[in-house]
C-alpha cells in the first residue's frame, strides 16, 4: 500500500533533481527551463497526493493554478531565451557572463 | 457579506486591472495620461472604500484592513514617481515609454496588492507571481542591448527558482497541517508538535523569500541585474517590490508561522548578519553608482531581517518603518540617477565630482538622499536605523545591535566618498543634468520629504505600528 510518505519521497526527488539541474547544468539555457519546470511538478506532486491522503480538495486547486503559472512562466522565459539568442546567437549558459557579480 | 459589498472593497483591485488592460490597448499618445489615471484612480479607491474593520473578503482568501493601506497608497505613489522620472530617459524610448512599459508597471502593482492583502497561500503566491512575472519582460525589453537579455535571464532562472523553493516548503507546510489559509496555518500550527518536515518547509520558504529580496547568501542576482538591466526598469525594481516583499514575510512569518518563530528568527539574524557584511564591505570597491547601490539594497534588506528576526511588535513595525523609508530613499537615488544620465551616461562614482560647482541644487538633493541611507540625523534614514536597533535591543540581543552598528559605520564610507566627490574634487568633465523641471522639483520633493518624516516622525510611526499590527498572531 502506497501511503503519503512514497509520494512525498518522490516529490522529494523530483525537486533535487530539478534544482540539481539548476546548478549543475552549465551548457544549455532550455535544460535550465526544464529543470525549473521539474520543480514544479515536484511540488504539484506533492499539492494533489496530500490533497488525496488528506481529502481536502484546495491542495488539488493550488496544483491547477501552479499549473497555469508554469505555463505562463514558461512562456516569458522561451521569450527570453529568444531575445537572448537575438543579440548573441548563443544561448550557452557559459557565454553568457559580461555582467559580472 | 453580499458580492456587492465584497466588489465595493476590492474595488482598487478591480481598478488596478481593468486599468492595466486599458493602457496594454489604448493608442500610444493615451498610454501616459491613462497610465496616471488609472494610479490615481486606485489610490481614490483605496481612500473612498476604506473600511473600519479589517474585512475578508472572496470566501477568506483575501484580507482588506485599511491600516496598511498607506503601504499601497506609498506603492501607487513610488510607481507614479518613477514612471515619471523614466519619462526622459533616452535610452530606447520607443520601448521604454510604450503602453507595454506602463502595462507591466501597472500589473506589477496588482501584484503586490494582492500580496498586501493575501490571507490564502494561493493568493499570496498568486500575487507574488504576478509581480515576478511582470518585472522579468520589464527587464527584457531592450532587445537591442545585449547586456539586458543576459541579466534578465539570470534573474529569470534564480526567480523561478526561489518561487520552486517557497511553493515547495508551502506544500510541505500544506501536508502537515492541511490548510492553505494562512490564519488557519497558524492555529493549526500551535497545536502540532515540532516535526521535520516542518521545519524543512520553513526553511524552503524562507530561503525562497530570501532569493527573491536578495538577502546574503541568496544575493547573487541583484548586482548583476541593477548592473545590466536598462536604469527605468531598475528604478521600478528597486522600490516598490521591497514594500511587496517585505509583506510577503510579515504575512508568511510573523502572520502564518509565529508558532515556529523561535527557528525562524535564528535564520532571519543569520541571514541580516551576512547580508550587512556582505553588502557594506562589498559597496567600498564599487565604481560603478548602480552596483553599489545594489550592494547597498543588499545591506538594507539586512536591516529589514535584523528587525523581523527581533521577532516582537516592536521589530515588525520598526521593519515596516525601515522599508516605507527605504523605498523613498531607493526611488529618489534613481530618480536622481535618471536625472543626472538623461544626456549622457554617468554612471560612474567619479561622475559624481565638482556636482556643487556647476548644481548647487542637485547636490543638496543628492547629499540628503545619500546621508539618509547612511542614517544620519537630520534624515529618516536615521531614525529607521534607530527604531530598528531599538526593537532588536530591546528583544535582548544587543550583540548583534553592535555589529550592526560597526557595519554600518564602515557602510556610511560609501555613501560619504560621494558627498566628497560632490563638494571637495574638481570635476573631470562638466556634469550634463536633464533639464526637466518637472523632474527636477519631483526629486527634490522625493528627497525633501525624507527630511520631513525626521522633523515629524510620529504619524509614519504610529502607521507603522497600525500596520504591524494587521500581522501579528494570525487575526
Amino acid at each position: 500500500m502506497l501511503s503519503l510518505t512514497h509520494f512525498m519521497l518522490l516529490s522529494g526527488a523530483l525537486f533535487a533533481i530539478g534544482v540539481a539541474g539548476v546548478f549543475v547544468n552549465r551548457r544549455h539555457a532550455l535544460v535550465l527551463l526544464m529543470s525549473l519546470e521539474l520543480i514544479l511538478l515536484a511540488v504539484n506532486t506533492n499539492l494533489i497526493a496530500a490533497s488525496h491522503y488528506l481529502q481536502d480538495l484546495a491542495g488539488q486547486a493550488f496544483a491547477l493554478f501552479v499549473l497555469t503559472i508554469a505555463a505562463a512562466e514558461i512562456a516569458i522565459g522561451l521569450a527570453i531565451v529568444v531575445v537572448v539568442f537575438r543579440s548573441r546567437e548563443t544561448i550557452d549558459a557559459e557565454d553568457l557572463s559580461e555582467v559580472r557579480g | 457579506m453580499s458580492v456587492a459589498q465584497e466588489m465595493i472593497l476590492m474595488l482598487p483591485e478591480i481598478v488596478l486591472v481593468v486599468g492595466a488592460c486599458f493602457v496594454l490597448l489604448c493608442p500610444r499618445f493615451l498610454a501616459w495620461p491613462l497610465t496616471m489615471l488609472v494610479l490615481a484612480g486606485t489610490v481614490g479607491a483605496i481612500v473612498a472604500t476604506a473600511p473600519e474593520d479589517p474585512a475578508l473578503l472572496m470566501t477568506g482568501m483575501f484580507e482588506r484592513s485599511s491600516e496598511i493601506d498607506f503601504l499601497r497608497i506609498l506603492i501607487c505613489v513610488l510607481t507614479v514617481l518613477i514612471l515619471r522620472y523614466a519619462r526622459g530617459h533616452p535610452v530606447s524610448p520607443d520601448r521604454l515609454q510604450s503602453n507595454e512599459f506602463y502595462t507591466l508597471a501597472v500589473f506589477g502593482c496588482v501584484g503586490m496588492f494582492l500580496i498586501s492583502g493575501a490571507e490564502h497561500l494561493i493568493t499570496l503566491y498568486l500575487g507574488l507571481e504576478i509581480l515576478a512575472l511582470s518585472l522579468y519582460p520589464m527587464i527584457a525589453m531592450v532587445r537591442d542591448d545585449g547586456r539586458a537579455g543576459e541579466v534578465a535571464l539570470k534573474y529569470f532562472v534564480l526567480g523561478a527558482l526561489a518561487s520552486g523553493f517557497l511553493l515547495y516548503g508551502m506544500s510541505l507546510m500544506y501536508a502537515v497541517t492541511g490548510t492553505l489559509h494562512i490564519g488557519e496555518l497558524a492555529s493549526q500550527l500551535e497545536q502540532l508538535e515540532m516535526n521535520r518536515v516542518l521545519l524543512l518547509g520553513m526553511v524552503f520558504m524562507l530561503a525562497g523569500l530570501a532569493f527573491k529580496l536578495g538577502a546574503t547568501p541568496f544575493h547573487m542576482w541583484l548586482p548583476d541585474v541593477y548592473d545590466g538591466a536598462s536604469l527605468p526598469a531598475v528604478t521600478y525594481l528597486s522600490a516598490a517590490p521591497k514594500i511587496a516583499g517585505l509583506l510577503l514575510l510579515l504575512r508568511l512569518f510573523s502572520d502564518g508561522l509565529m508558532a515556529l518563530a523561535v527557528d525562524w528568527t535564528t535564520l532571519m539574524m543569520v541571514l541580516a548578519v551576512l547580508s550587512l557584511l556582505l553588502g557594506n564591505l562589498v559597496a567600498i570597491a564599487q565604481t560603478r553608482i548602480r552596483r553599489m547601490l545594489a550592494y547597498s539594497a543588499i545591506a538594507h534588506t539586512g536591516f529589514v531581517f535584523l528587525a523581523l528576526g527581533a521577532g516582537t511588535p516592536h521589530g515588525m513595525s520598526s521593519a515596516v518603518f525601515y522599508t516605507f523609508v527605504y523605498a523613498l530613499m531607493a526611488a529618489g537615488s534613481f530618480g536622481m540617477l535618471l536625472l543626472l544620465n538623461s544626456r549622457v551616461a554617468a554612471e560612474d562614482i567619479q561622475d559624481f565630482k565638482g556636482l556643487n560647482h556647476s548644481h548647487p541644487w542637485l547636490a543638496i538633493m543628492v547629499l540628503i538622499l545619500m546621508f539618509s541611507m547612511a542614517g544620519v540625523p537630520l534624515t529618516a534614514g536615521f531614525y529607521a536605523k534607530l527604531y530598528v536597533l531599538q526593537a532588536v535591543v530591546d528583544a535582548g540581543l544587543w550583540p548583534l545591535a553592535v555589529v550592526a552598528v560597526l557595519l554600518t559605520v564602515v557602510g556610511a564610507y560609501y555613501y560619504l566618498r560621494i558627498v566628497w566627490y560632490m563638494y571637495f574634487e574638481e570635476a573631470d568633465r562638466p556634469a550634463e543634468p536633464g533639464e526637466d523641471s518637472a523632474h527636477v522639483f519631483l526629486v527634490s520633493a522625493n528627497a525633501l520629504v525624507l527630511v520631513l518624516i525626521f522633523a515629524v516622525p510620529q504619524p509614519w510611526l504610529e502607521m507603522s505600528r497600525d500596520a504591524a499590527r494587521v500581522f501579528v498572531g494570525g487575526q
